[in-house]
């Protein structure tokens, strides 16, 4: 192991328990004459590399982004569609994906309706493919910023306050999933028009109409349900987003008149759902609503306010009035379609159609109940809201799994190790005899006891005098410190360890010291 | 008092009976004739009701006469009496729908009247329209001359038939749910994508399910401690 000075050792101690507080995992790797320490935030991909190194002048610290590329992640889908599309000038293959295939589907309408190579259909899918990963690296860079700017506070012990990231680049940040989930509704629309066997001359006889009324019906129908959906999704991602990054900061409660207090997030949620629905507008001009008027264009962004109005009333309702909502959209929007039949036949298809979508909004609000299991792994995030997949959500529960397996494992060899105990007590000295023995339950239930009582002591500021806690007071402050409610027998294996090394008429009995010993294990785990 | 009411409330009841049974007032056009050659007239009218019911066929009668028929024409043949829909489809009069009735009558002196019964079906297109009855004439004379000739004439003579349409029934017009080979070509993407979505469903369903499990084995391991 390489020679560390004092003064880089007691920075990279600062620089880990600051890496902690803002919700970071690290990994440390020491050299000749620097230490650098990793840290990873628990949800998302941001990596930031903490170098602490001994110069001429003094210690020099230095944070750095790193791994910036993985932000890619997000383009890919539409780096493949335009792939797809530049295949595709190749006749042979765009027989296969078209024509000549086993689904029966032409792969190039599925995806992108359609939309021809062009100049305006690169710009839409490089728009809405690569506006994620700068809106990611910007906020990236923004975090990194406040990282450097309160290090010093934090190294100094003073009190800082976050800078929020500004609310436009939140309604930016909020695009991606809203898009992925009104991109995959509009293939599921459009989807028939790109079979190729049978289907389509099926359908169209059943409901006594011509292609071409069909799609102008579809068109209209997704235009309306679409923006209605939009409104929602955007205005909940986007007013939980900014909760998020505003959480500590205490300007936007007590700031404005009542009136300006309570019409502000329908201006922020609107603004944002009209952004989103742009871009979206532009985007489908381009691929699956080439056919569609200007009215069509225009309808988007104006249900897509009504909606997010509606979402801001229900907002602080809850998951299961979202999803209601999102149904009772459908219903209404195809009960007016019900209407329509009469004279244009082509609409009978599309009630029958927007039955199927119903269950979409109850998977939705299932996918929410992913924050309970998140924040049971100490990861408060919303960035994964409505992503198709949340591949980051779900790997951020893998790395915390595997961490807290790490910790076992390293405990568990912690409790092989002999120790001394640095309490000198008079009356604790009468029992070591007990205490001797690695293997036996009384040795493993001290070493849990001083555990707890280590990281209680620790929670206190260095200069504060902390004395030894009661048992009922430890236990209240675990229960407070990893929210878990307090089991049965917790209190009497407490009360048994104080008496196993304080009391000095006290005889252990090994069937209780076993039990209480797996009671204070767990209770040790949970607060690592 | 009492029978006279009944007896007026049944007379009442069977005149609206049949009041309602008749379903289109019936109108006669007024005669229309016409002089091929000096004295010999032809004359023709058309019978009809000028409300048409949707889905249900029409009857529409012609009389055709013949009147002073000179005789240097040995036979007079009535080839075709076309029926021609006329309707004003977008701000013009269009010819929607012809029918031709092609009678093997021919008018001697002896048969001097001949009546055309012609059933029609109403259009899709309008619910105004009138009917434009042409007659197509052929005449034979003493010497092999023959001649043919047209006459037409409107049905009726002013205004329109009106088509009474059903108009609840067309209001809403469901055609149940689309045929198998959709359900074949959609469904696939369909559960692809709900399957996608309930990604996270799935994950906190393991996760409750793993959870559940360990508490179980523990309970198992801590009854057999406990048997033994």
């Amino acid at each position: 192991m390489a020679e560390r000075s004092i003064q880089v050792r007691r920075v990279s101690e600062r620089v880990k328990s600051y890496f902690v507080t803002n919700g970071m995992i690290y990994n440390v790797s020491n050299h000749t004459n620097r230490t650098i320490i990793k840290g990873k935030r628990r949800l998302g991909s941001d990596e930031v590399e903490c170098i602490v190194a001994e110069t001429s002048r003094g210690t020099s610290v230095g944070f750095y982004l790193i791994n910036t590329i993985q932000n890619f992640v997000y383009a890919i889908p539409f780096v493949i569609l335009l792939f797809l599309h530049i295949l595709a000038e190749n006749s042979t293959i765009k027989n296969t994906l078209t024509t000549n295939n086993v689904f029966d589907i032409n792969f190039l309408k599925l995806l992108t309706g359609d939309g021809q190579l062009s100049i305006m259909f690169v710009i839409a899918l490089i728009i809405v493919g690569f506006l994620p990963v700068v809106v990611e690296y910007y906020i990236q860079n923004i975090r990194l910023n406040n990282l450097k700017a309160n290090f010093s506070f934090y190294s100094k012990g003073g009190i800082w306050e976050s800078r929020e990231i500004s609310p436009n680049v939140v309604i930016l940040q909020a695009v991606r999933s809203v898009i992925s989930h009104a991109y995959v509704l509009a293939i599921l629309y459009f989807l028939i028009f790109s079979t190729t066997g049978e289907a389509l001359g099926e359908l169209l006889s059943h409901y006594n109409t011509s292609e071409e009324e069909l799609k102008i019906g579809v068109i209209d129908a997704f235009s309306l349900t679409i923006g209605l959906i939009i409104g929602l999704i955007s205005t909940d991602k986007v007013l939980s987003l900014r909760a998020e990054s505003a959480k500590y900061d205490k300007r936007n409660r007590f700031s404005g008149s009542f009136l300006e207090r309570r019409m502000e997030p329908y201006i922020f949620a609107g603004l944002a759902s009209l952004v989103t629905s742009l871009i979206f507008t532009f985007f489908m001009s381009q691929t699956f609503l080439i056919d569609a008027t200007i009215q069509h264009s225009i309808q988007i962004p104006l249900y897509a306010v009504i909606g997010s109005i509606i979402a801001t009333i229900i907002y602080d309702e809850g998951n299961i009035w979202l999803a209601a909502v999102y149904a009772i959209l459908i219903f209404f929007a195809s009960l007016i379609f019900v209407f329509r039949t009469g004279n244009q036949p082509e609409y009978a298809y599309i009630v029958v159609f927007h039955l199927f979508l119903l269950p979409i909004p109850f998977l939705i609000f299932l996918s929410k109940e992913l924050e309970q299991l998140l924040k049971r792994y100490d990861i408060v995030n919303y960035e994964w809201y409505y992503d198709l997949i949340p591949i980051l959500a779900m790997y951020s529960i893998l790395k915390r799994r595997k961490e807290r397996k790490r910790t076992i494992i390293e405990y568990e060899k912690q409790l092989e190790e002999e120790i001394d105990f640095s309490i000198d007590d008079q009356k604790l000295q009468l029992n070591r005899d007990i205490l001797q023995d690695c293997d036996s339950y009384a040795y493993r239930l001290a070493r849990h006891y001083f555990e707890l009582l280590l990281t209680y002591t620790a929670s206190y500021e260095e200069n504060v005098l902390v004395l030894i806690p009661t048992s009922n007071q430890l236990e209240s402050w675990w229960s407070l410190k990893t929210k878990l409610k307090s089991k049965k027998g917790q209190r009497e294996a407490l009360n048994y360890v104080d008496n196993l090394l304080w009391n000095t008429e006290f005889v252990p009995q090994d069937e209780l010291s076993q039990n209480y010993e797996l009671l204070c294990k767990e209770m040790v785990l949970a607060i690592k | 008092m009492r029978r006279r009411g009944s007896f007026f409330a049944l007379l009442f009841l069977i005149v609206n009976g049949i009041s309602l049974g008749i379903s289109g007032q019936s109108t006669t056009t007024i005669v229309h004739s016409y002089e091929p050659a000096e004295g010999y007239l032809f004359q023709a009218y058309a019978i009809g009701t000028t409300t048409w019911n949707e889905d249900e066929t029409s009857q529409i009668f012609v009389n055709i006469t013949m009147n002073n028929v000179p005789s240097s024409l040995s036979k007079i043949d009535i080839q075709l009496v076309g029926f021609t829909q006329m309707g004003d489809v977008s701000g013009q009069e269009v010819a929607i729908n012809t029918v031709v009735d092609t009678p093997s009558f021919s008018l001697s002196e002896t048969n001097r009247t001949l009546l055309i019964n012609q059933t029609l079906n109403p259009p899709d297109e309008v619910d105004r329209f009138f009917l434009n009855i042409s007659i197509l004439l052929r005449t034979t004379g003493t010497v092999d001359q023959v001649e043919v000739s047209t006459y037409s004439f409107r049905f009726p003579d002013t205004g329109t038939i009106l088509v009474s349409r059903d108009r609840l029934g067309q209001l809403v017009q469901l055609y149940g749910f689309p045929p198998n080979s959709f359900f074949v070509a959609w469904f696939p993407y369909y559960f692809g994508f709900l399957f996608l979505m309930s990604f996270p469903a799935i994950i906190v369903a393991s996760d409750k399910l793993l959870s559940w499990l360990r508490e179980e084995r523990k309970k198992t391991v801590t009854d057999e401690e406990e048997e033994n």
